[in-house]
C-alpha cells in the first residue's frame, strides 16, 4: 500500500471541511437542507404507501378539556405569583403585562444569558415603562430599538430585554441588611462572563463592612435615589441574594468581591412581566401559524424520531405538537420536510416550566438537558441546585419554557416527578406509534400575516 | 456516476434499515462502525469522501448532529484505521471483527466528544454494549456478501 493511499488527502480535506462547515454552518446550511431532504424522500414515499393516519375523536376531545384545564391552571397560578407580586412594589397607576420569553441569548455577566426576547413588538410595547420584573424580582430593562444593544431592530421586532449582567445595562442602587445590623447600600452592576456570579456590587457606602460581610444568600433590594426622576427605580424589588468570592486565609475570609446571583435563573424563565402607564393599550399576544403535518415514524436505532411532512416549508427549531401536546423540536430539511427529534430521544438543553400539583405552589422554571431515557421516560438533569421542594407533595406538569422563537413556553409535554436518590427530574411523555397528524408552529408565519 | 447515486440514495437508508431490524427483535447493529469497517478495508481509497459523506448523511437522519460533526464522528476513525490497512492484508475475518469492534466503540465516544465540543449533543453517544458486541460478531458476516452487491461493490478497491 503507497503511502499516498495510507494518507489520503481527499479524507483530510472531507475533515477539514466539516470544521469549517461547524464554523460556518449557515454558509452550507441549504446543502445540508437538501442532502438530508433527498435522503428522506425514499422514507417519505413509503409512509404515503402505508396509508393516512387515522382520528379518534372522543380521545382527542378529552384530551383537549383536559389540556384546557391544565393550560388555565398555569395562566392563573404564574399570574398571581409571577404578575401580581410585582404590583405592590411598581407605582399604583401602573398595569401589568405578561409577555412570554422566546428565547435567551448571548453570554454576559457570569456567563448566563444576558438578552431575552419577547413574544410582543417594540411597538406593542411603545407605552410600557423599561423595568421589567417577574414576581418581586426585577430581571432587567427593555431595549430600545435603534439604540446601542438593539441598534439593528425596528419597533416591528420581537422586543429585547437588557438583563441586569448585560454589558449595556443600567445600574441600579440596592441595599441589603447586614447580619450584625444596619444596612450596606451600594451599586449593582454587570459582571464580566468569567466572574462566578453574573451581577457585582460596587462603590459600597460603607467598604469596610463590604469587605468584612462573609455571608452569602442575603436577599439584595433596590433602593430609590430619586423619585422625581423619569428613569427611578421602584424601591423594594429583589435583584438576587449575596454570593461573596474571596479566600481563606488561616480561618479569616478574605472578600475579594461581593457579588450578586439573581433571584431566577436567567436561562429557565418562561415569562416576565412588563408594566404599561395606558391599561389595556397593549395588543394581545402574537400567536404562532400552526401549520398542518403528517409525522411517520423513522425506525432509528434510539428510537423515537419522526418525519415531518408538511404542505409548507416548516421553519427550523420549531416545536411539533399534537393537540396541544409538544412532541419534540424540528429540523427542517429540503421539500418540506422536518426530522423531530422527540423531548426524551433529544439531548440538547431545555428550559422547562413546571406546574406543580399543589394548588398554591407557584409554576417554576428549570433548565437543563435529558442525560438517558427509557422508552417513553425521559431522566432530566437540571443545571444548578437540584430542588425538588416545590412538588414535595408530588409531582408537577411539565411545559417547555424559552426554548427558541418558534417553540414558545406553554406547550405541555408530560409530567414530571423528582427522583430523589439520582437527584434528578423523572419526565413521562406520552407514547405515540404509527404515523401522527401533527402541527408544527411558525412565529415568523405569524408575524408575516400581522404585517 | 450512477455508483455515486446508487450510493447516496441506498447507503443511507441502510441506517433505517438497521433500525427497522431491530425493532423487529434482530439484534441493533451500528450501520455507522460497519461502513467504517468497509472504507477501512475494502473501499477504494479514492471514493473515500463520497462514502462518508453519503455515511454522514445517513447518520444524521437517525441522529440529532448535524452532518458535519458526522463526517468527524465516521471520519476520524477511518483516517486512525486507514494507514493500518496493510495490517489487515487479506481481510483476515478476526481483522475485520476487530476493527468493528474498535469502530463500535470509538463511535459513540467521539460522538459524545464532538457534540460537547460543537454543542450538538446526541443520544448516539451512548454505548450499548450489546450493540457493540453484535456489531463485532455480525459485521464481518454481514459485509462478506454486502461487498458483493451493490452499492458496495462499485467501490470495493480492486488488487493488482
Amino acid at each position: 500500500m503507497s503511502t499516498r493511499n495510507a494518507f489520503p488527502v481527499g479524507l483530510y480535506a472531507t475533515l477539514l471541511l466539516a470544521l469549517c462547515w461547524l464554523l460556518l454552518p449557515e454558509l452550507l446550511r441549504p446543502v445540508e437542507r437538501t442532502l438530508l431532504g433527498v435522503a428522506c424522500l425514499p422514507h417519505r414515499a413509503w409512509s404515503v404507501l402505508m396509508g393516512t393516519p387515522a382520528l379518534a375523536s372522543d380521545r382527542v376531545e378529552r384530551q383537549r378539556m383536559r389540556l384546557f384545564e391544565l393550560e388555565q391552571g398555569l395562566r392563573v397560578r404564574s399570574a398571581s405569583h409571577d404578575v401580581e407580586r410585582g404590583r405592590e412594589r411598581m407605582h399604583s397607576a401602573l398595569d401589568p403585562v405578561a409577555c412570554a420569553v422566546l428565547s435567551a441569548e448571548r453570554r454576559g455577566g457570569g456567563g448566563m444569558p444576558c438578552e431575552l426576547r419577547l413574544d410582543r413588538s417594540y411597538r406593542d410595547l411603545a407605552g410600557c415603562a423599561d423595568v421589567v420584573t417577574c414576581g418581586d424580582a426585577l430581571l432587567g430593562f427593555l431595549a430600545q430599538p435603534g439604540i446601542g444593544a438593539a441598534i439593528a431592530d425596528t419597533p416591528m421586532d420581537p422586543a429585547r430585554v437588557l438583563l441586569l449582567n448585560h454589558p449595556e445595562s443600567r445600574t441600579v442602587a440596592v441595599s441589603l441588611a447586614l447580619p450584625e445590623g444596619g444596612t450596606l447600600r451600594c451599586i449593582a452592576a454587570p459582571s464580566s462572563t468569567v466572574d462566578p456570579a453574573p451581577i457585582r456590587t460596587t462603590l459600597h457606602d460603607d467598604p469596610y463592612r463590604a469587605a468584612k460581610l462573609g455571608q452569602s444568600g442575603i436577599d439584595v433590594r433596590t433602593e430609590s435615589l430619586d423619585h422625581a426622576w423619569i428613569g427611578a427605580m421602584p424601591s423594594g424589588l429583589l435583584v438576587g441574594r449575596t454570593r461573596v468570592w474571596g479566600y481563606e486565609i488561616g480561618g479569616e475570609a478574605l472578600t475579594i468581591g461581593l457579588y450578586i446571583e439573581p433571584a431566577v435563573d436567567f436561562r429557565a424563565l418562561p415569562q416576565v412581566v412588563l408594566w404599561q402607564s395606558v391599561p389595556g393599550s397593549v395588543p394581545p399576544r402574537l400567536l404562532p401559524e400552526r401549520i398542518a403535518a403528517v409525522a411517520s415514524p423513522l425506525p432509528d436505532q434510539s428510537g423515537g424520531r419522526w418525519l415531518v411532512q408538511g404542505s409548507t416549508d416548516l421553519p427550523d427549531g420549531a416545536a411539533v405538537v399534537q393537540e396541544g401536546v409538544c412532541l419534540g423540536t424540528l429540523r427542517s430539511v429540503a421539500f418540506a420536510q422536518g426530522l423531530c427529534t422527540p423531548f426524551a430521544a433529544s439531548r440538547h438543553a431545555w428550559s422547562l416550566w413546571l406546574l406543580p400539583d399543589a394548588a398554591d405552589s407557584a409554576p417554576f422554571g428549570i433548565y437543563g438537558e435529558v442525560i438517558y431515557a427509557a422508552g417513553s421516560t425521559a431522566w432530566f438533569r437540571a443545571r444548578g441546585a437540584f430542588d425538588p421542594m416545590p412538588v414535595a407533595s408530588g409531582g408537577a406538569f411539565v411545559f417547555t419554557g424559552s426554548n427558541g422563537t418558534d417553540c414558545p413556553p406553554g406547550l405541555l409535554l408530560g409530567r414530571a416527578e423528582p427522583d430523589l436518590q439520582r437527584q434528578l427530574w423523572r419526565i413521562t411523555v406520552p407514547s405515540l406509534s404509527g404515523a401522527q397528524h401533527v402541527e408544527v408552529l411558525s412565529t415568523r408565519l405569524a408575524a408575516e400575516a400581522r404585517r | 456516476m450512477t455508483r455515486w447515486l446508487a450510493w447516496f440514495l441506498i447507503a443511507p437508508q441502510g441506517f433505517l434499515l438497521c433500525g427497522l431490524l431491530a425493532s423487529s427483535g434482530l439484534p441493533l447493529l451500528d450501520c455507522g462502525a460497519l461502513l467504517c469497517v468497509f472504507c477501512a478495508l475494502f473501499a477504494d481509497v479514492r471514493a473515500l469522501p463520497g462514502l462518508l459523506l453519503g455515511s454522514a448523511v445517513g447518520r444524521a437522519m437517525v441522529d440529532e448532529a448535524s452532518i458535519p460533526v458526522q463526517i468527524l464522528v465516521l471520519g476520524v476513525p477511518l483516517a486512525v484505521l486507514l494507514p493500518m490497512r496493510p495490517l489487515f492484508y487479506r481481510h483476515h475475518v478476526w481483522w475485520q471483527a476487530v476493527v468493528a469492534l474498535a469502530c463500535a466503540i470509538a463511535i459513540p465516544k467521539l460522538a459524545g466528544l464532538c457534540g460537547s465540543w460543537f454543542g450538538q449533543p446526541s443520544a448516539s453517544s451512548q454505548l450499548s454494549f450489546s450493540t457493540v458486541l453484535w456489531t463485532a460478531v455480525l459485521g464481518p458476516v454481514l459485509l462478506w456478501p454486502l461487498t458483493k452487491l451493490p452499492p458496495l461493490r462499485a467501490f470495493v478497491e480492486k488488487l493488482p
